[in-house]
């Protein structure tokens, strides 16, 4: 069993973590393939995996594990674009 | 022995069905609401496996299929949200005396319309439910993600939360009386089997009915 990552004095280090996991989860990707993503990793359109019933997954799942909304134009190319931008994305949604 | 069995119930004037498991001869008897709509397929396996071992643990299981879903003969456009609950007190009352309620996700928007202690697994309000499909919808261009669902049952959806004391389980974060971390099967196009969390989630089920 491994415990939520909720360390409450480092919430980006948390939102960083928690979107690795949902990446993980609703992709498939190996702890190891989810480790190594960075900044620049390229993902929708990039990454097999993440077709588009996955990103419905995606958004549902990180809605509900950070406890966030994400609106339907909130949802575009360069949001889903890189790692990196859909982190900056996720932690401007979950400190509104 | 634990051989899988339909058993009928009647609600809405017609004939719907459950799938039993277990002895006979029981320690106790669960009724389980699954999820609604694709998450659903995705959790068979685990709802396999939930009443596998529930069964290995002398816990009987009957897990509802409710009209318009699984082996119902009714068309899911004519059913209403409402005989979606009157189903779930139906296929109690045809079980006879339940010593709980188990329900997952969508399941659990109609669990408090039983009188029985109530176990949740990850329950979600009934308008993230219709959000799910109305993206689904945005994703695929097909109405309601393929769902010829009536537009009143999703009215009646969208205003459901779930309501009444239960016990609840998480995967991973929220409140819950117990998070457990696991991948949940119900965001996966293609869920792989995770026996370890049926083990988990038959273990604290057993635990909550004092077995």
């Amino acid at each position: 069993m491994t415990k939520p990552p909720l360390p409450a004095d480092d919430d980006q280090v948390a939102i960083d973590a928690t979107l690795r996991a949902v990446l993980r989860d609703v992709l498939g990707l190996s702890e190891e393939r989810a480790a190594t993503l960075d900044e620049m990793t390229p993902l929708f359109g990039a990454m097999p995996e993440l077709d588009s019933m996955s990103v419905v997954n995606l958004l549902g799942e990180l809605e509900e594990r950070l406890g966030i909304r994400i609106e339907d134009d909130e949802v575009d190319g360069s949001m889903l674009d890189t790692f990196g931008h859909l982190l900056g994305f996720v932690r401007s949604k979950a400190q509104a | 022995m634990s051989a899988p069995r339909f058993v009928a119930y009647e609600t809405g004037g017609a004939r719907e069905w459950m799938l039993a498991r277990g002895p006979a001869e029981n320690v106790a008897r669960l009724l389980i609401l699954q999820p609604l709509f694709e998450e659903m397929n995705r959790t068979r396996a685990l709802l396999a496996d939930l009443q596998r071992g529930l069964a290995d643990a002398g816990i009987a299981s009957f897990l509802v299929d409710l009209p318009g879903t699984g082996e119902s003969e009714r068309a899911l456009e004519t059913v209403r949200f409402i005989d979606w609950r009157r189903a779930a007190q139906d296929a109690a009352v045809a079980v006879g005396a339940i010593d709980g309620v188990v329900a997952l996700r969508g399941g659990c928007l109609l669990d408090d319309a039983i009188a029985a202690p109530r176990w949740r697994l990850s329950p979600v309000a009934g308008a993230a439910v219709v959000r799910d499909l109305e993206r689904e919808t945005g994703e695929t261009r097909v109405p309601l993600a393929g769902y010829a669902a009536d537009a009143a049952l999703i009215a009646a959806l969208s205003g459901a939360v779930p309501l009444g004391a239960a016990r609840t389980i998480r995967l991973n974060a929220g409140e819950a009386d117990r998070l457990i971390g696991a991948s949940p099967p119900w965001r996966r196009s293609e869920p792989v089997r995770d026996a370890a969390l049926a083990a988990a989630l038959v273990d604290d089920i057993a635990g909550w009915l004092g077995r």
